[in-house]
Parts: structure tokens; sequence; C-alpha cells
């Protein structure tokens, strides 16, 4: 059962919806973090078809994959190999930061507004990964 | 001027509890569903949303390309989203009432965007 309240009105945002989740299950918590790179990439798909009003399967020929592959892409739950990310990057001209990092250490090699924008998934494998695009 | 970078997503907290009453595979997707419309708010499109046919300024998330029975139930309001009912699929006529019932509640209008 939530304890989640704002105030009286009883509301709760985005964030404060995952950190009482992950808070809840260690194991939950390792399988969000783990996907944040995932999540990112299909948040900026799902951006740049819509910046450029194409459907999936459109996307899929500009990339020279199939729509299921997007799908899966798009879908956020399966972390994408450096391959496929340089063929998006090379096709759409989304430009895309990852940024491994031992836990506890602040980036060197990223700039203050991409940590900003980016989704960090800390405790990955010992890590910290910060996934940024623009 | 440069896109905006998120948007501000809220849930009523009878959809938290209804959230964390789901299997973990399907919190895992409706948040990650939510993580997209806090990324783009009403840029968002199907398959990841569907807008409520006959029912103004309702939208549903499809976590999962719409593989999930659950299907979070929105509106947009104001400058902001607001999650109503963790809905899923066999209970979704129900749960489309339950939506119009919380959001006059909470004073959430349906009937402008």
């Amino acid at each position: 059962m939530s304890r989640i309240t704002v105030g009286d009105r009883r509301i709760a945002t985005h964030g404060e919806v995952v950190a009482e989740t992950l808070n809840a299950d260690p194991e939950f918590r390792a399988e969000w973090e783990r996907l944040a790179p995932a999540r990112k990439l299909a948040v900026e798909l799902i951006r740049y078809r819509a910046q450029n009003e194409l459907s999936q399967t459109a996307l899929a020929n500009q990339l020279g994959v199939s729509q299921p592959r997007v799908a899966k892409l798009e879908s956020g739950e399966h972390n994408p190999d450096f391959d496929t990310i340089a063929h998006v990057v090379g096709v759409t001209g989304i430009e895309f930061c990852f940024d491994f990092v031992p836990a506890g250490r602040e980036s060197k090699l990223i700039t203050k507004r991409a940590r900003e924008q980016g989704t960090a998934g800390t405790r990955y494998k010992g890590v910290s990964v910060i996934a940024a695009a623009t | 001027m440069p896109a905006r970078r998120s948007w501000l997503v809220e849930y009523l907290a009878e959809a938290v509890v209804e959230l964390h009453t789901t299997a973990h595979k399907e919190q895992l997707g409706v948040l990650s569903a939510v993580d997209k419309l806090v990324a783009l708010g009403p840029s968002l499109r199907p398959p990841h949303m569907k807008s409520l046919k006959g029912q103004p300024n309702l939208m549903e998330l499809r976590p999962r390309q719409g593989s999930s029975p659950v299907r979070p139930i929105y509106a947009r309001f104001d400058d902001a989203f607001k999650i109503l009912v963790i809905a899923t699929k066999n209970d979704f006529d129900d749960a489309l009432k339950t939506a119009r019932k919380r959001a006059a509640q909470y004073d959430i209008p349906l009937d402008r965007s």
C-alpha cells in the first residue's frame, strides 16, 4: 500500500513514484537502472519520429530494419548494443552520449548540462551510467 | 528554441496504490511508459499512447507497445499530465467511469485540454 501523499491533494510526481517503487524492491531497482540506456534510446527514437512525423514503419525503412525491430528499440526494455547505437546515430543524426563512471565519482568527460539531461543508472554493475542525447 | 526536455506527470494516490498491486513486470512497463510521457508530453505518439474515442481529454498509455494488459488512463491538465487510474484491459469500461469520477474529485476538468 502506497503512503504517498502530497499535502491534502494526494498526488505524487513520477519521480516520487519511481523512487518509492525502487526503494521498496532492490531487485526492481537493479532492473530499472540496468535499462536506463534502453529507455534513453527509446525516448530519443520516439522524439525523432514525432519531429519528423514518421510512423514506426517509415523509421524502419530509414534504418533498413523491420518495424518490429523499431518497436523493440522504442520499448525501452532491451539495452542497445554499440553497433545498433552507431547505426541509429548515422541514419538519424541523433547524438548520444553514454558515460560510464565509477560509482560515486563525478564524470569528467561530459558537461553538467548533459548530466542534468541524462538518465543516470547508478549501481549498474558497480558503475554509474549516464545516457544523454541531443 | 530548444525542445522541451520534460513534462510534469503526477499520479493520483489511488493510481499509485493500483500500480503497486500489479506484477513487477507490469510495474516496470508502466513506469517506463510514463517515463516516455515525462520526456515527450503531447509529442508522445501511438503505439505508446492512444486518445480514447468519445472520452474528451482522456488518453491511455500502452506499456510494452500494447502487449501489457495494464492501461494507465491519464488526462492533460494545464501544463501537466495526471495519471487517474491504472486500469487493465479486463476492467477498462469500469476504469473509465472511475477515471471520470476521480477527475471530478480532484478538480481536473476533462472538457478542455
